[in-house]
């Protein structure tokens, strides 16, 4: 069985390499035992790795395979399930509902068939990557990036969701909006029931 | 003492350095913390400030005016060169020179902070803005005017990570980079040397530190500041060591860097 591959970032954090694919309640669940390890100040997930971060001096990384070779999906924090409303009007819309063969108003109810899964946080302060897309559907990146995204765009990039947080440039295909700060409380594996609503 | 210090204007941006960190890079929050950490600790030890004090403590990049609080207090303001100690009575008034040589000049105040008045990592500092801290210390025992700071020498030092490519690396080190005039908080781009072009982008983001050099798809490297993300989808070239963060992130436009291979700590990979 092949191990995580441990690199050092710099001599005060670790980065954790996994060996294959990870549910995101295995990657909560890692998470939690890497941030109970002696000397660690901080520790978070990307979609194929963890992340620690040494509050002193760093220890072996024996002890972070260690750590999480017993770790279980299932075995971190419960999962909450939370409501995200969005009005599907973003200025792509027309083209991805076009790129998926349907009609906009199909691509929003698409999106009420099954929440999506909060699948890492990161980029900015709060933004929390959604997958997978329903059936299985991607939307490319723009060729060209918005030199500014507004905070609360809801954002389709390869086949993850987004809502701003704040202000940014971006490269997603924007087809809705939604609260800037409404997935703030989110955690890894957590699940996000999309609501389609008229916001004005 | 509630009220130590009031800030009187603010020549260009400024912000408060410490305070509560509520959210942590689980939810994507980076550390925040100062642009240069070294200028903070030299700023604690030429207060002799007590073991485990919380400083107060000031990053600006133009003139700044202040006046002290209900109480006299000790200010150590860090230049590259030096750190300059002043001393205030209750309500006096004081106006420091903005940076030379730096993008931001360090201000470390010397109190204990109760509860310091940021809301994040860092905060904004606005004029008018008062610092709400402790019981100051009585200040230095030794007090100077000015104490000289070794500056360091030599490249900045940079644990590789392979991610990017040997060739990434080598055009690293070989080259001789300037610091972007625009640059912030979040990140700092490298001018002026060979661009590496062919490192990709990573399939899905990864995490990412504040160090961390980023090989960009147009071949310019980035240096993550403080304030950066958690994530990232550039391959990495390494991480610059935490001693020698804030001679990048610190440095004024224009300034030349180097760098080169530095070791990890033992115990550690």
């Amino acid at each position: 069985v092949a191990e995580p591959i441990c690199v050092p970032l710099g001599d005060d954090a670790l980065r954790v390499d996994l060996p294959g694919p990870s549910s995101a309640a295995w990657r909560r669940a890692a998470v939690e035992a890497l941030a109970a390890l002696p000397g660690v100040a901080d520790a978070w997930s990307g979609e194929t790795s963890l992340a620690l971060r040494w509050a002193g001096a760093p220890r072996p990384a024996a002890e972070v395979q260690a750590a999480l070779a017993g770790v279980q999906a299932g075995s971190g924090p419960p999962a909450v399930t939370h409501r995200l409303a969005v009005c599907f009007d973003g200025p792509d819309l027309p083209a991805v509902a076009e790129a998926w063969g349907c009609g906009p108003e199909a691509v929003a109810a698409l999106f009420t068939a099954a929440p999506l899964t909060v699948m890492a946080i990161g980029f900015q302060p709060g933004f929390a990557y959604l997958g997978p897309l329903p059936g299985g559907r991607s939307a490319p990146r723009r060729p060209q990036p918005r030199p500014r995204v507004p905070a609360g765009a809801f954002g389709l990039g390869g086949d993850r969701a987004g809502v701003y947080p704040g202000d940014c440039p971006g490269g997603w295909q924007l087809i809705g909006r939604a609260a800037p700060g409404a997935l703030s409380s989110v955690a890894v594996g957590d699940a996000v029931w999309i609501e389609p609503r008229d916001i004005p | 003492v509630s009220r130590v210090l009031q800030v009187l204007s603010c020549g260009g941006p400024a912000w408060w350095v410490q305070g509560p960190a509520p959210f942590a890079a689980t939810r994507g929050h980076p550390p925040g913390g100062p642009l240069d950490p070294a200028a903070l600790a030299d700023g604690l030890a030429a207060l002799d400030a007590p073991p485990g004090a919380r400083p107060l403590a000031v990053e600006h990049t133009g003139v700044l005016e202040v006046a002290a609080g209900e109480a006299p207090l000790w200010l150590a303001q860090v230049e590259p060169d030096a750190v300059a100690l002043w001393r205030l009575r209750a309500g006096e008034r004081l106006r420091l020179p903005g940076p030379t040589g730096a993008r931001v000049a360090g201000l470390v105040i010397g109190a204990d902070a109760a509860h310091a008045p940021t809301a994040g990592p860092w905060a904004p500092l606005p004029p008018g803005a008062w610092a709400a801290a402790g019981p100051p210390w009585s200040g230095p025992r030794a007090p100077k005017d000015r104490i000289p700071r070794p500056r360091p020498r030599g490249p900045v030092r940079v644990l590789p990570v392979a991610d990017a490519g040997p060739d990434a690396w080598s055009a690293l080190v070989d080259g001789q980079w300037a610091v972007a005039p625009a640059a912030d908080r979040r990140g700092v781009a490298l001018v002026g040397g060979p661009r590496a072009l062919g490192a990709g982008s990573t399939a899905r983001s990864r995490p990412v530190v504040p160090g961390a050099i980023q090989a960009l798809p147009d071949g310019r490297f980035v240096v993550l500041g403080p304030d950066g993300p958690t994530l990232g989808g550039y391959p990495l070239v390494g991480v610059v060591l935490a001693a020698d963060r804030g001679r990048v992130w610190n440095a004024a436009p224009g300034a030349e860097v180097a760098f080169a291979g530095g070791g990890a700590r033992e115990g550690h990979g």
